[in-house]
């Protein structure tokens, strides 16, 4: 299973979602962590659904996020991944490990 | 600490209420006004222009007239209709008020006529308060709309500035929308200004809706009270009801309004509405103080 979370420094989870930096995706099966740069975050509208639909192409089904933005929400609940949250700070390695 | 000051509602006392806010917090505060479509956070702190840059837009979509084979086929691509034909050239225009810049039309061009370009859309400015605090703020031209993005700017630039552990104020633009979704993220509590009227409770109770749905804090000041005693009740129920704690009332009192045209904020005027203003500012303080400690 993928998961994905956003990050701005790529190391930390973002307090935001959908204008984060990048978003960091780490596959439970084989142990690996990617960091993808976001590139809806120059977004005039609907960074979130955006960031969602991006998550959702690249095989994540649960997201960790601190919080979400309503369209992000609906539009992840409607691709069908999963969403918990995590706090904004916590290292993505610690976040994984608790996965 | 990041409070956002929102109310649903435009004139709800927002940006009055946020330069009270900033103005007992004292200089180490800094307010992001997010009201980019009409700021006017510089005005309530008589703030004076420290740097300025330009807030770039886009892509907007352009077509090329020397290299529009005239096919037509972005036409029905864009479901905007803003794409129209130009007769005389046997060419096809975006018309840019009507352009979405979704950039549909750019798969359909066999010919790479179309081309995204950005164009400066506003300016993102740091300014100084005569109070001390730091009021970061944007401006978008008329016509823009690109607030959500340049929301995000101004918050960013906010935190950058932030040495650590200064109290954030963010004043939100009216509304439910983007921007203010963009206002409200990272925020650690959310202070409802709810202007005492049929539309201020019913677009406040949509705003807590939606930061309810962003696991806010919300706690709400109710403004303008005293002059239909009915829906003062209605709002104080309402507010019970939502479980959202009241920090305070703030009275209509003209004499709010005219203290915005000297150098002070609301926390200066004398007489009760001044009083209850300064206490729900205190009251709001003290709350967010707390919620630091625990």
């Amino acid at each position: 299973m993928k998961l994905g979370i956003p990050t701005d420094d790529g190391k930390t989870v973002s307090g935001i979602f959908g204008r984060a930096n990048s978003f960091a995706v780490y596959d439970t099966d084989t142990a690996e962590l990617i960091v993808l740069a976001n590139e809806g975050i120059g977004a005039e509208h609907g960074a979130g659904t955006g960031a969602a639909s991006f998550l959702a192409e690249q095989g994540v089904s649960k997201v960790l996020a601190p919080e979400l933005g309503p369209k992000a929400l609906s539009a992840l609940s409607s691709a069908g991944v999963a969403v918990a949250r995590v706090e904004a700070g916590t290292k993505i390695l610690e976040v994984v490990r608790r996965a | 600490m990041t409070i956002t000051v929102a109310s649903g509602k435009g004139g709800a006392g927002k940006t009055s209420l946020a330069a009270a806010l900033a103005a007992s917090v004292g200089s180490s505060c800094i307010v992001a006004d997010c009201d980019v479509d009409a700021a006017n956070g510089a005005i309530a702190l008589h703030a004076r222009l420290r740097e300025s840059g330009p807030y770039f837009a886009g892509p907007g979509y352009r077509i090329e007239p020397s290299l529009c084979i005239g096919c037509g086929r972005c036409m029905p691509a864009c479901r905007f209709n803003a794409i129209r034909t130009d007769k005389t050239r046997r060419t096809y225009l975006i018309a840019e008020e009507l352009c979405e810049r979704c950039g549909a039309c750019t798969d359909h061009c066999p010919v790479d006529a179309i081309q995204g370009f950005t164009k400066e859309a506003g300016r993102l400015s740091v300014s100084d308060c005569p109070l001390g605090m730091t009021l970061i703020h944007a401006e978008l031209v008329p016509g823009e709309d690109t607030s959500g993005k340049l929301v995000n700017q101004v918050r960013r630039r906010a935190d950058t500035i932030n040495p650590g552990n200064a109290i954030i104020i963010v004043d939100a633009p009216p509304g439910i929308g983007c921007p203010v979704i963009a206002s409200l993220s990272g925020a650690d509590i959310v202070l409802l200004v709810v202007d005492s009227t049929i539309s201020g409770l019913r677009d406040s109770l949509r705003l807590s809706e939606l930061a309810a749905g962003m696991d806010k804090r919300i706690i709400a000041i109710i403004n303008k009270t005293g002059l239909d005693e009915e829906i003062d009740n209605k709002i104080r129920v309402a507010m019970t009801q939502s479980s959202i704690p009241v920090m305070g009332e703030i009275p209509f009192d003209p004499l709010l309004r005219s203290v915005e045209e000297k150098d002070l904020t609301w926390i200066d005027v004398a007489g009760e509405a001044g009083l209850k203003a300064k206490a729900a500012v205190r009251a709001v303080l003290e709350y967010a103080q707390m919620q630091m400690i625990y």
